[in-house]
């Protein structure tokens, strides 16, 4: 093989030239080249091993399905040969090989195909006892490329783009049909996958230049075209509904979203099935166009074609130009139909062979292709009687087509089997889908043309709402693909799968053993399942199966073509990390405080501040202290803040949670839960009144997104006089603790804060230091306290007056781990954690929050039937003995009764003000009675034995919410 | 009682980068960046003007109220007009914001109106950028599903949308630079969006402005 002289549109640079290696040898390549022609070019045939039975294997397609030349680049692995391009210093090994392409240790398993039959996976992992022989043994065997776990993260952009009219494919027909919907006014995005546009205008010529022009000059408009923009190199991987499309290039994926969408994707040239045909030096015809006009390689040397339409003679001419010996082009039909190829073909004295199919290769020492026997053939199978050896280092195979339909699948178009050009074709496109060429079953160029001409028109007229026209597309002449592309013969090694080394037995020994249907044959021999998903199998395997089964192809039907339908790198597919992250407007005061941040939901809250010198346990335990003792504050600006109004609030909140809202005094606040339709308490609060029609309340953290969400359905559907409004981002709140808490608040503030006036559980509203501000005395830590909630912008404000107005008290902050534990020491829940998805009050013991006897509120109907029903379990304190120094049960450890789980510990922590470990779990009703004793076991399966008592653990009398006489 | 301190959603993730703040509407604001450049405007540039003040009303007679007001709103939804001075947007069918030029008096109009059985106070402490230059778009193609170049500056549209992951109501904006967008979102995302926007816009050769730039370009 060897470079052949500048062709007019080939892709390579000769200006530059780069050295790289392959399996352990030096090479050289030019700008453009792809690794498979750069190793072609220099003479190497054998580019890679099969993937079950590690035969050679060489050139394919060129066309981005050559899987059986993959190779690793680095920490890059199973690129691909036949289009990735080379880069200078690129050091490549082909992968699935053991010892390299040239010595494969494994090629042995070649002779042992007989014993490794269709299904062989299935069959291996029938019997238990040999499980684990055969995983170890495929686990070992099977996989390819080396992946190494120390490749970085590699960033790739997210991008969305947008078009009148996407044009998948920049071949004749989608250059056609974007041209003519850019000329009628849309904006058009062209995308090819190829490396450049054009597609096989421009590499299946038949010697006739005329063909190429024609192409060039498509080509040279589009990229004028004001309207139109050309993606190469971009791989429309997946259709998605309302046209949206990813478009895959080599730094990122685009997501497109498009008016209409026209499919121009072509068709996948399809190997003839005979014995020996992967040997290296067998491939498609338009590969070895590919190699000729792309990159300029001369495929071989002497070439026998075999062929079944106009193509195959096109192609030998392409072939004669290049300076290769055509021996004979051998047509499997009965007649050769008439046509100027064919007479071009003969007038350049090249043997045509109507009747003839290539029987066998056969291949030299090294595996290659050295010689093919050619019989006639009827029907597939070859009359050995007229056997006749030709020795030739290239076979070229133009048989048929299969449509590139993987995305017009995905859109929903119902495709048939036109039994005249034997092949699937649109039959009924989704709204705004169009397609043209090939794909379209249409063939010769000037149709192509045309046809992309219609599709585009039409895509245009659809998305700008004209009424177009456009001229008819004339009928194709013959049919482009042969209904049995397949040579018997007795041994076999006749593949239809390149990927997974399936060859015609294997289809019928399926069938025999049952699996007749199309998606249980594709899973059982796993056909289409390799890394190229079909694209040169899946309509072969079909046409195989329906003649087993007597069924046509219309009949026999395809199997689901899933997105993506090629692969996509990972990196591709995550994108730049979007991943929302929500600040208190406190943050940066925290931070400075030295907070160590906790994610909660999409929020970061601070677990504690760090004192240098001290550990989290002491820290969070001095927190603790100066809640207790002094005056501390907390950020609880996560909480779901959510106001209300209208004349219809109160019957509004008296529907959703389960207390007497609409009792609720003015100026007074009170602790509230809701529920779902089954009952299960999904949320809590407190809610304030702040005026007769104005209600303001808070959610949990995590669950303010969900109740705003379902309050406003609600509402939607409801239909009562009120407005919901959600305030969790534009109100900052801290809550001011402490037996100090007063001293600190009250010469910032113009409210009194006498207990009289501001009494336990009420809300008001002032100003603190100027800032307009709601003040709600809550009693969540059990001491003294004031819920303070401002605008957002002055919630840094309001921190910094109050943490300084604190110095002389020894004011500082606590953090969400001292809260956790301040209000386990006083017995209050935290819904979620202390509950979980099938929790209904009165297993928490919150029967005093559930009014029954209201008209109606979300949840009422199944919690008077659980209201009726005996408790499964009851939600108890707990205590671990005093001085207990044993190993710590922690939440979600299971309390076990007799052997059995009899319920779990939800929360518990060592209590410096109790003097003891202190607990809530779920306990079975008959032990959560106070003084019962249970057991929990822990970590290392060891029990330690607990006691039930009264909640709460701290001031049970609530004396601190109580002004002192 | 002095006036308190209005504090910028942005300043935590700005403070390390600015060079120079001023006080605008109360609120410090950054008036330079360290090596901010104009020359940012020629490629993407972003700025934050949270201090300008806003507010909201909702409800079926929140336009009515803003009329008392003396306000302007816009015919149509997702759309946005300037009446005395102020930007007036009408997020989907009832919901309004309303954010004051520098020294407006339009948001201290429509605190100051009357409570109202059908109209209901919507406080706004948002997060507000712009986003200028010729390659603004490409930053949202790169960020945001929408195509923000069908949103016509000269007829008032907007759109409410997600953007890195964030809800936002962007609008188009005609100004001396040429077409700008101004884009809300909730203050307590504002850190991250803005950062994020940032590492985008410096990868495009892009950057950030602070209140002086953004001034004298008119923006």
């Amino acid at each position: 093989m060897s470079r052949l002289p500048q062709m007019p549109d080939e892709w390579v640079d000769r200006s530059k030239t780069l050295r790289f290696r392959f399996e352990g040898r030096d090479y050289v390549a030019f700008s453009g080249d792809a690794v498979s022609s750069a190793l072609w070019a220099s003479g190497v045939r054998t580019l890679g091993r099969s993937f079950k039975y590690h035969r050679p294997r060489g050139i394919l397609s060129m066309a981005n399905h050559d899987v059986n030349v993959m190779v690793q680049d680095g920490q890059r692995h199973n690129a691909r040969g036949d289009v990735v391009q080379v880069r200078d210093g690129m050091d490549l090994t082909a992968v699935n090989t053991w010892g390299g392409v040239a010595s494969d240790k494994v090629r042995f398993l070649d002779r042992l195909s007989p014993f490794l039959p269709v299904g062989f996976y299935y069959k291996a992992f029938y019997s238990k006892r040999w499980f684990p022989m055969w995983e170890r043994m495929f686990r070992a065997i099977t996989g390819l490329g080396r992946l190494d776990t120390n490749t970085p993260h590699i960033h790739t952009p997210k991008r969305y783009d947008f078009c009148d009219v996407l044009v998948i494919g920049a071949g004749p027909s989608g250059l056609s049909a974007a041209l003519a919907a850019a000329d009628a006014g849309a904006s058009v995005a062209l995308v090819d996958e190829n490396a450049r546009a054009g597609g096989s205008g421009l590499y299946q010529l038949g010697g006739d230049a005329a063909r190429r022009q024609a192409t060039r000059e498509l080509l040279a408009k589009a990229r004028q075209h004001e309207r139109i923009r050309i993606f190469e190199g971009t791989l429309a991987a997946a259709w998605y509904a309302d046209q949206w499309v990813p478009l895959v290039d080599a730094d990122k994926m685009t997501k497109m979203r498009a008016g209409a969408t026209v499919m121009a994707s072509g068709a996948f040239e399809q190997p003839t099935v005979f014995r020996n045909n992967d040997l290296p030096g067998v491939m498609l015809g338009s590969a070895m166009q590919r190699l000729i006009y792309r990159y300029a390689v001369q495929p071989a040397r002497r070439v026998v074609v075999t062929t079944a339409n106009a193509d195959g003679y096109r192609l030998a001419l392409d072939l004669f130009d290049a300076g290769v010996q055509v021996l004979a082009v051998a047509d499997l039909r009965e007649a050769i139909p008439a046509c100027a190829a064919v007479d071009a073909v003969r007038a350049r004295g090249i043997d045509c062979l109507p009747g003839t199919g290539v029987y066998e290769a056969h291949a030299d020492g090294r595996g290659e292709l050295a010689a093919v026997t050619l019989c006639k053939v009827r029907d597939g199978v070859a009359e050995t009687s007229t056997a006749r050896r030709i020795d030739c280092d290239g076979v070229a195979m133009s048989t048929g087509w299969a449509p590139a339909a993987n995305l017009l699948y995905q859109a929903g178009t119902k495709m048939r089997f036109d039994e005249r050009l034997q092949q699937f074709v649109p039959d009924a496109l989704p709204e705004a889908v169009f397609a043209c060429g090939r794909v379209n079953g249409v063939f010769g160029l000037d149709a192509r043309i045309a046809d992309g001409a219609r599709a585009g028109t039409a895509a245009a007229a659809h998305v700008l709402g004209k009424a177009l026209s456009a001229p008819p597309v004339p009928a194709e002449s013959e049919a482009p693909s042969h209904p049995w592309p397949v040579v018997a013969h007795p041994s076999a090694k006749n593949f239809v799968d390149f990927d997974e080394d399936l060859q015609v037995k294997d289809f019928e020994n399926a069938v025999q053993e049952g699996y007749d249907n199309i998606e249980l044959l594709k899973r059982f021999t796993t056909v289409g399942m390799g890394p190229s998903q079909g694209k040169h199998s899946n309509m072969t395997a079909l046409r195989i199966l329906g003649r087993l089964v007597g069924k046509s192809p219309q009949q026999v039907g395809t199997t689901t073509a899933r997105p993506f339908f090629h692969p996509v790198p990972m990196s591709h597919l995550a994108g730049r990390g979007f991943n929302p992250q929500r600040r208190s407007p406190l943050h940066g005061r925290h931070a400075a405080l030295g907070a160590v941040f906790m994610p909660a939901g999409a929020w970061e809250r601070p677990e504690y501040y760090v004192v240098a010198g001290k550990s989290r346990t002491d820290c969070i335990h001095d927190e603790v202290r100066r809640v207790r003792t002094k005056v501390a504050m907390i950020d609880v600006g996560t909480l779901g803040k959510i106001e209300i109004r209208g004349p219809q609030a109160a019957e509004f909140l008296n529907r959703v949670y389960t207390a007497r809202i609409d009792l609720l005094k003015l100026g007074g606040t009170r602790y509230a839960i809701m529920c779902d339709e089954s009952g299960v308490l999904t949320d809590e609060g407190v809610i304030a009144r702040l005026a007769d029609d104005v209600y303001y309340f808070t959610t949990t953290t995590s669950g303010a997104a969900n109740v705003y969400r379902e309050m406003s359905r609600l509402n939607a559907e409801w239909r009562l006089q009120c407005g919901i409004i959600n305030l969790t981002g534009a109100y900052s709140s801290v809550n001011l603790a402490g037996p100090d808490c007063r001293k600190v608040l009250g010469p910032l503030t113009d409210l009194d804060l006498s207990a009289a006036a501001f009494p336990y559980l009420a809300v008001r509203q002032g100003s603190i230091a100027g800032i307009p501000a709601r003040l709600m005395r809550v009693g969540f830590v059990g001491e003294w306290g004031y819920e303070i909630h401002v605008p957002a912008e002055y919630g840094p404000t309001l921190w910094d007056t109050l943490m300084k107005a604190g110095e002389p008290y020894g004011i500082g902050p606590f953090g969400v781990e001292a809260q956790r534990l301040l209000r386990l020491e006083k017995g209050h829940l935290i819904v979620s954690q202390d509950t979980d998805g099938l929790t209904h009050p009165f297993e928490v013991s919150m029967d005093w929050a559930v009014k029954l006897d209201k008209p109606f509120f979300v949840g009422q109907r199944s919690l008077k039937i659980l209201k009726q029903m005996p408790l499964k379990r009851k939600l108890a304190g707990f205590r671990l003995p005093a001085g207990y120094s044993g190993q710590v049960p922690q939440e979600c450890h299971l309390v076990i009764v007799g052997g059995e789980i009899a319920g779990r510990v939800t929360s518990i922590y060592w209590s410096p003000n109790v003097g003891c470990h202190i607990g809530l779990a779920f306990l079975p009703p008959e032990l959560a009675t106070p003084g019962s004793r249970f057991e929990i076991r822990v970590t290392d399966g060891s029990m330690v034995a607990a006691e039930v008592c009264e909640t709460p653990f701290f001031d049970p009398e609530d004396l601190r919410q109580k002004e002192q006489s | 009682m002095s006036t308190p301190v209005r504090v910028s959603p942005l300043t935590d993730v700005q403070v390390a980068h600015a060079a120079r703040w001023v006080d605008l509407e109360d609120m410090p604001s950054v008036a330079a960046f360290a090596g901010e450049s104009e020359a940012h405007l020629a490629v993407v540039a972003i700025g934050d003007l949270s201090f300008r003040r806003r507010t909201g009303l909702k409800g079926p007679g929140a336009a009515a109220a803003l009329a008392d007001a003396g306000l302007a709103t816009p015919a149509r939804a997702n759309s946005w007009c300037r009446s005395e001075g102020a930007l007036v947007a009408r997020l989907g069918l009832t919901e309004y914001l309303v954010e004051d030029s520098a020294g407006g008096t339009a948001v201290s109009r429509v605190l100051a109106l009357p409570a109202a059985a059908d109209v209901y106070p919507v406080p706004r402490y948002d997060a507000a950028l712009v986003v200028a230059g010729p390659q603004a778009i490409d930053l949202f193609r790169q960020t945001c599903a929408v195509d923000m170049a069908t949103l016509d500056a000269a007829g008032g549209a907007l759109a409410l949308t997600s953007m890195v992951g964030v809800g936002v109501t962007v609008a188009a904006v005609m100004t001396p630079a040429g077409v700008s967008y101004r884009v809300w979102c909730d203050g307590t995302y504002g850190g991250y969006l803005w950062d994020t926007l940032c590492g985008v816009v410096q990868e495009m050769g892009g950057g950030w402005l602070g209140s002086e730039s953004l001034s004298r370009v008119g923006l």
